[in-house]
């Protein structure tokens, strides 16, 4: 019971100091100097590295995706929605969820153990009596190239899982580009693309400012690096999913009814 | 600025911080003039990096006045910190080198964030004055995880020189180097010190730097400065306490 409790109440100061550290974002984000340099610089490491790793497993997703989905249209006669059908799951869920849990395992816990090793070896100390206000040059730089690469990355992840099921229906059948390309795009709607970029805003700016957050605060010598990295996938990963219900709930109030 | 106390380089009055109920600081003074190097001794654990954190405006005291050339840092704005701080040098007990950066690119970060210098002739040529100085003109290229503990504490220290500091406040020089290397960076303090005419807070254990560097030496002692005097006088000290430093 006292362990509830006390368990409890870390979680929820984490919290409440994680609201507060987005609130400074918020606060520092629109003040100048702005650290474009480190921006760039961070969107090429965080975002342009990330591209094959997020391509090869949406090429796969889409492949296996419409491998896995025919039997069943097949069953029913509808073979020919085989390409709305899988272009909805991807462009609504499977590729804005699947490319940012990738991104959380790879940039977040990167994010986490750099800030955090940074912190217990007092480089951000260092920064700041060089001059330099280390939550800008660090933080803000780097959650503003999260939030601006995910949503690009989910875009060519949705693109590259188009692909695959192209390369997959072709496997069986014959299709030809040009009808793939009408079938999909007929099927598809503002109402799954708005809601499908707008969460992988947030998707991105929850994956910076998490990483940041755990390897900021991080104590404790190098083991607390690992630990920092370790909860910077698993909070970010769980922020995921209930940005992701949240946004689907609130899409359906909003263009469904 | 206040020419009264123009030859007063730091002043710290009734000095107070504690984390939750442990007291660290419980009423530290002290005054370091211009051109003095001033030894504080301590145990482990005593509050001597925090006692130099809250000078530098890492870490805010609870309580107390800390004034720098003549300056009440408490009540400055950030960008006129900055401006306090551009003129002191941090040796950090870790180095606390960027290790995602080259030692050039380490030793340029305080120059372009303070925007000492802009043409790159010109940081290019205190980059290399800089790492001369320290005896280390080759390592320019090096990444910090290339370079000795000896080495690494000298780029730290020629990134503190660089900005031409007027005060350096050094954590635990030579700390965890052997006894040769630590001589080496006792005579290496002295020298820039020299030719700088820097003012010093050095923290220390060791004696023999001690020794060499101290104009006067402070003991940190539960939270206060419990006695200061010459490396002489505390060493033939009637207290216990004062003497057990220097067996
Ligand atoms: N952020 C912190 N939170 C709680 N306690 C701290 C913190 N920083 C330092 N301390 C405690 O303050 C004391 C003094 O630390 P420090 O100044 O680093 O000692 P030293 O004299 O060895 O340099 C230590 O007991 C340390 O545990
Ligand atoms: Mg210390």
């Amino acid at each position: 019971m006292r362990f509830i409790i006390v368990s409890a109440r870390i979680y929820f100061i984490t919290i409440a100091e994680l609201f507060h550290f987005g609130v400074r974002f918020i606060k520092e984000v629109v003040r100048p100097p702005f650290e474009w340099k480190e921006i760039a610089r961070q969107s090429y490491l965080l975002g342009f590295l990330s591209l094959g790793l997020v391509s090869i497993t949406a090429f796969i997703l889409g492949l296996v995706l419409t491998i896995q989905s025919r039997p069943t249209l097949v069953e029913f006669g509808a073979e020919s929605w085989l390409p709305s059908m899988v272009s909805l799951s991807i462009i609504r869920e499977i590729g804005p969820v699947i490319t940012a849990l990738i991104c959380a395992g790879k940039i977040g816990s990167g994010i986490g153990a750099e800030l955090g090793s940074m912190r217990v070896t007092e480089q951000i100390d260092a920064m700041e009596v060089s001059g330099t206000n280390p939550y800008k040059f660090l933080v803000v730089s780097r959650v503003i190239a999260t939030t601006l690469m995910l949503p690009l990355l989910v875009i060519l992840a949705d693109t590259i899982a188009l692909a695959g099921c192209f390369t997959a229906i072709n496997l069986k059948d014959s299709i030809s580009f040009p009808l793939f390309f009408r079938q999909v795009f007929v099927a598809l709607n503002y109402t799954d693309i708005f809601p499908s970029v707008f969460k992988s805003i947030l998707f991105g700016f929850f994956i910076g400012i998490i990483g940041c957050f755990m390897g900021y605060q991080t104590k404790k010598g190098t083991a607390g690096v690992g630990r920092s990295a370790n909860s910077a996938v698993v909070t970010s990963s769980l922020a995921i999913f209930i940005i992701d219900l949240i946004i689907a709930q609130l899409s359906d109030l909003l263009f469904e009814l | 600025m206040d020419l009264a106390n123009a030859d007063i380089a730091i002043h710290l009055k009734d000095l107070h911080k504690s984390f939750g109920d442990k007291h660290i600081l419980n009423g530290f003074n002290l005054t370091l003039k211009r051109g003095e190097n001033v030894v504080v001794l301590g145990k482990s654990g005593s509050g001597k990096s925090i006692l130099i954190k809250c000078i530098i405006g890492l870490v805010p005291p609870d309580k107390g006045e800390i004034e720098i050339f003549g300056q009440n840092t408490l009540k400055l704005s950030p960008k006129d910190m900055d401006i306090i701080r551009s003129k002191m040098g941090f040796l950090f007990q870790s180095n606390a080198l960027y290790d995602s950066m080259t030692v050039r690119e380490n030793l340029e970060f305080p120059l372009k964030r303070l925007r000492i210098s802009k043409s790159k002739e010109n940081i290019n040529s205190m980059v290399e004055e800089a790492l001369t100085n320290v005896g280390l003109p080759d390592a320019v290229d090096l990444m910090p995880a290339e370079l000795s503990g000896g080495m690494k504490k000298r780029v730290s220290i020629a990134r503190t020189l660089i900005m031409k500091p007027e005060i350096i406040l050094y954590d635990e020089p030579t700390t965890g180097l052997d006894p040769i290397t630590a001589k080496e960076i006792t005579n290496l303090m002295l020298e820039v010190q020299k030719i700088y005419n820097i003012s010093s807070i050095v923290i220390s254990h060791d004696i023999r730097c001690i020794e060499l560097i101290a104009d006067r030496i402070v003991i940190l002692m539960d939270g206060i400065n419990y006695a200061q005097g010459s490396f002489e006088e505390l060493s033939h000290s009637d207290d216990e306490r004062v003497k057990s430093f220097f067996l």
